[in-house]
């Protein structure tokens, strides 16, 4: 196993024996999983780096580096487009480990000797790699000290970097669209804010508002701050109206209005309405995206209207049924609208004595209750019993219990 | 979150007046008069300049001092660089506690008692992140050393005198003023306050478009603060100067408020006192662990556990038990002991100012960022203006040159 810190700075021979470069940095394909090294950086003593293909090399079995001509003569090397440069690009800075679903930094490359070339196969982020690159390694060990390096394969990583300033590479992230937006946003949020933009940028609309959903609320709004203004109100609109509701209500208002404007006129709408409300009371953790069906109809009839409302929201599992002016007259669930006799009427089958919270109840009152009667769902009702919308279990769960890893390092210690 | 409403430049600078400015700004008065006042110009200047550069660095890279360091100069370096900002952080954190151990004393409650249970308290608002209250609570009972200000005014100092000493250089050659001359240095741009500004405005995410509104308010935070300094200078300079009194105990330095606070001089002093250090001693442990847990790459964060994150608890926990043990040598002369920490982060500072330069400077990282050749200038003339006073520092303590 060759690492990548041990190669760096290491003599450069030419075909007479004399030292007369050291290796600066290794270039790689950016998009193979196991890529093998194209080419090498050399610095001579006096002058300029000069970038050169492997195959102009050869390590002898001493372990020596030469070149197979004068340096001057050696061929001249035209990286291919995504092309990653390790020593400056990889060697020390953050990568997202996809499987590990974490954002870890890069203390040593693993190399495997492959015909008479280098791969690159995995980062080591154990502590034993900077031990070993202080130099300290041995004594350490010597002293009975001993850290388990810990690799993770290459293919199972994602650089971070883009490059020199201003320069973006563009690196693909599949791997990490394919996650769990819960994970992506879990990823995010250990990263740098230039780096989140990017692997935003990758996501389409519907991904992006779900991870952004996920992430602390400094974050989401600092995000959806960041964004072009259009890209954002089309992710605000794929995304839950409190949800959105909560990131608006944080922005600036000039901002939040120009968002708003953006939107879809009836998200905007739901937005809005919930935007009225107090953050810490009913109003404002619910969601006034409900599905609702008339008193008048069959059971047969409500799924249909279930059917065509269902397509656009969240949370279905709960059909609430209102007279016309939109009073909450009883509450199903999904499945007893599909066990119940289609032709019934829904007034039969539903249920009356419902558990509700008010517009103005605390989101705790709310949060306890439903915990109490072990809801999935609280409709939220005015003093006159029309229903404005629904706190979900999820979001109840938020008033409860802060997640800790959605608690951002605390702005005032922030960042190494 | 008061702070936060304040932009990163403001909190940073503030972070100057800690226990350590305080003691440094009072005694000098105290032993130096106007004497020493015309520093507080250039060194205001270089801290504006420094700062800029730091805040360009931190909405360009949108990174972290230390992970520039670690990204750009590998291993090796990171260690030498972490090594310089706990030395330096765990002296301030000395001269926090020195702080609360001398507003203690002001009270008479002997140090043996305030220094362990605010150690505890301390670490306890760490663990429990719970600094937004504690913070509130400790920035207002600072803020009673704003009647630095009023008493200033009050004692009637010769003005004319003060404005010509601010822009008249002198300069002695005993190890003494020397040394005092560092740690003014060292206290108003501490290498603390570069990391801090770096990490904050990096994690707020500052876009480019934002970098002119943060310049202002680092300068302004800046100016503020030395402002100050320059009050509490003034203070003791005009009411312990005369009288030859030093600043040996907080007793002396609440001794300059006198001419405002009257009786109140005292509580005023030590309830600021006690503010201004617990403000910072909450901040600092936690700050270099993550700083440093960054760096290398070792798990950080309140919410692990000591297995989790072994070394982060490990750190912060040190630095709090250090800080505090340290305080409590028997017979610590407190105020000296807390100039002299802001003497050794003086020395200190021209290793992270090359940092910064190098960092500055570099086209690859900063594209059209860099320095314009003014900050340059400024930036190594202040590097080399602290390294020789260094040397001179050596070279007359062993010769004994003396007045």
């Amino acid at each position: 196993m060759q690492y990548v810190s041990e190669l760096l700075g290491a003599p450069v021979r030419d075909p007479d024996g004399r030292v007369v470069a050291r290796v600066t940095d290794l270039l790689v394909p950016a998009d193979a999983d196991y890529p093998v090294v194209d080419a090498v950086a050399l610095k001579p003593p006096k002058g300029e780096s000069r970038t050169v293909p492997w195959s102009a090399l050869r390590v002898l079995d001493n372990g020596r580096i030469s070149l197979s001509t004068d340096l001057a003569q050696a061929p001249a090397f035209t990286p291919p487009p995504h092309e990653l440069s390790l020593a400056r690009q990889v060697m020390d800075h953050q990568i997202i480990d996809v499987n590990g679903v974490r954002v870890v930094r890069v203390n040593d490359l693993q190399l495997a000797p492959t015909d008479g070339t280098y791969r690159l196969v995995g980062v080591d982020i154990s502590t034993n790699a900077l031990l070993r690159r202080l130099g300290a390694a041995r004594l350490l060990n010597a002293l009975g000290m001993r850290f388990t390096p810990t690799a993770i394969a290459w293919e199972a990583i994602e650089p971070v970097e883009s490059g020199e300033a201003g320069v973006k590479l563009k690196v693909s992230h599949e791997d990490l669209a394919r996650l769990h937006p819960s994970d992506i946003a879990q990823i995010i949020s250990q990263l740098d804010q230039h780096h989140v933009r990017e692997v935003l940028e990758t996501l389409d609309d519907e991904a992006a508002a779900e991870t952004i959903g996920e992430v602390s609320p400094d974050l989401q709004v600092a995000l959806i701050r960041g964004m072009e203004p259009e890209r954002a109100a089309d992710i605000l609109e794929e995304m839950d109206p409190d949800d959105a509701a909560d990131i608006l209500g944080d922005m600036e208002p000039e901002r939040a209005h120009d968002l708003l404007s953006r939107m879809e006129p009836d998200e905007a709408e739901d937005v809005r309405e919930l935007l009225t409300y107090d953050e810490e009371t009913a109003g404002g953790i619910m969601t006034n995206e409900v599905v609702t069906v008339p008193a008048t109809v069959t059971a047969e009839e409500a799924l249909q209207l279930v059917r065509r409302q269902a397509a656009e929201m969240e949370n279905v599992y709960s059909v609430y049924v209102v007279d016309e002016n939109e009073v909450l007259l009883g509450e199903l669930s999904l499945r007893e609208l599909i066990v119940a006799d289609p032709q019934a009427p829904i007034g039969r089958v539903m249920h009356r004595e419902l558990i509700r919270g008010r517009l103005d109840d605390s989101d705790e009152e709310v949060a306890r209750l439903i915990a109490k009667y072990n809801l999935l769902a609280l409709p939220i009702v005015d003093d006159v019993g029309r229903l404005h919308g629904i706190v979900t279990v999820d979001d109840a769960m938020d008033v409860i219990l802060p997640d800790d890893w959605k608690a951002r390092i605390p702005r005032v210690y922030a960042r190494a | 979150m008061t702070l936060a409403v304040l932009g990163p430049g403001l909190i940073a600078s503030a972070a100057g007046d800690d226990s350590g400015g305080v003691a440094t700004y009072a005694s000098i008065g105290a032993q130096y008069g106007y004497g020493l006042l015309w520093v507080m110009l250039p060194v205001t200047l270089s801290l504006i300049i420094v700062q800029i550069q730091v805040a360009r660095m931190a909405v360009v890279t949108g990174k972290g001092f230390a992970e520039l360091i670690r990204e750009e100069f590998g291993v090796r370096w990171t260690a030498f660089a972490m090594l310089v900002l706990l030395i330096a952080n765990s002296t301030v954190t000395i001269a926090e506690f020195a702080g609360i151990a001398a507003a203690g004393e002001l009270f008479a409650v002997p140090r043996f008692v305030s220094v362990p249970i605010m150690a505890f308290v301390v670490w306890i608002i760490v663990v429990r992140a719970s600094y937004t209250v504690a913070e509130k609570i400790f920035m207002v009972l600072s803020a009673a050393l704003l009647t630095y200000i009023g008493s200033a005014i009050f004692a009637h100092p010769d003005w004319g005198a003060v404005a010509v000493a601010l822009v008249t250089p002198s300069f002695q050659t005993d190890p003494g003023y020397i040394s005092n001359f560092v740690a003014l240095v060292g206290t108003t741009i501490t290498p603390y306050m570069l990391f801090y500004l770096q990490s904050s405005l990096s994690d707020k995410g500052t876009s480019v478009e934002d970098y002119a509104a943060e310049r202002t308010d680092v300068i302004i935070g800046s100016l503020l603060s030395d402002i100050i300094a320059v009050f509490i200078i003034v203070s003791t300079a005009a009411t312990l100067y005369p009288l030859g009194i030093q600043v040996t105990t907080a007793d002396d330095a609440a001794r300059a408020l006198e001419p405002l606070a009257g009786q109140y001089a005292t509580v005023l002093f030590g309830l600021g006192l006690f503010g201004a250090s617990m403000l910072a001693a909450c901040v600092l442990p936690l700050s270099t662990a993550y700083a440093v847990c960054g760096a290398f790459g070792w798990e950080r964060g309140v919410s692990q556990s000591w297995s989790e994150a072994p070394i982060f608890n490990g750190l912060y926990t040190a630095l709090i038990a250090i800080g505090a043990a340290f305080v409590l040598i028997p017979g610590l002369p407190l105020i000296q002991a807390i100039v002299a920490t802001q003497f050794l982060n003086g020395l200190l500072l021209p290793i992270v100012l090359v940092f910064v330069l190098k960092l500055v400077n570099d086209k690859e990282l900063m594209g059209k960022y860099t320095n314009g050749r003014a900050f340059n200038i400024i930036s190594y003339a202040t590097t080399a203006a602290l390294v020789l006073l260094t040397l001179m520092f050596l070279v007359f303590s062993f010769v004994g040159v003396g007045s």
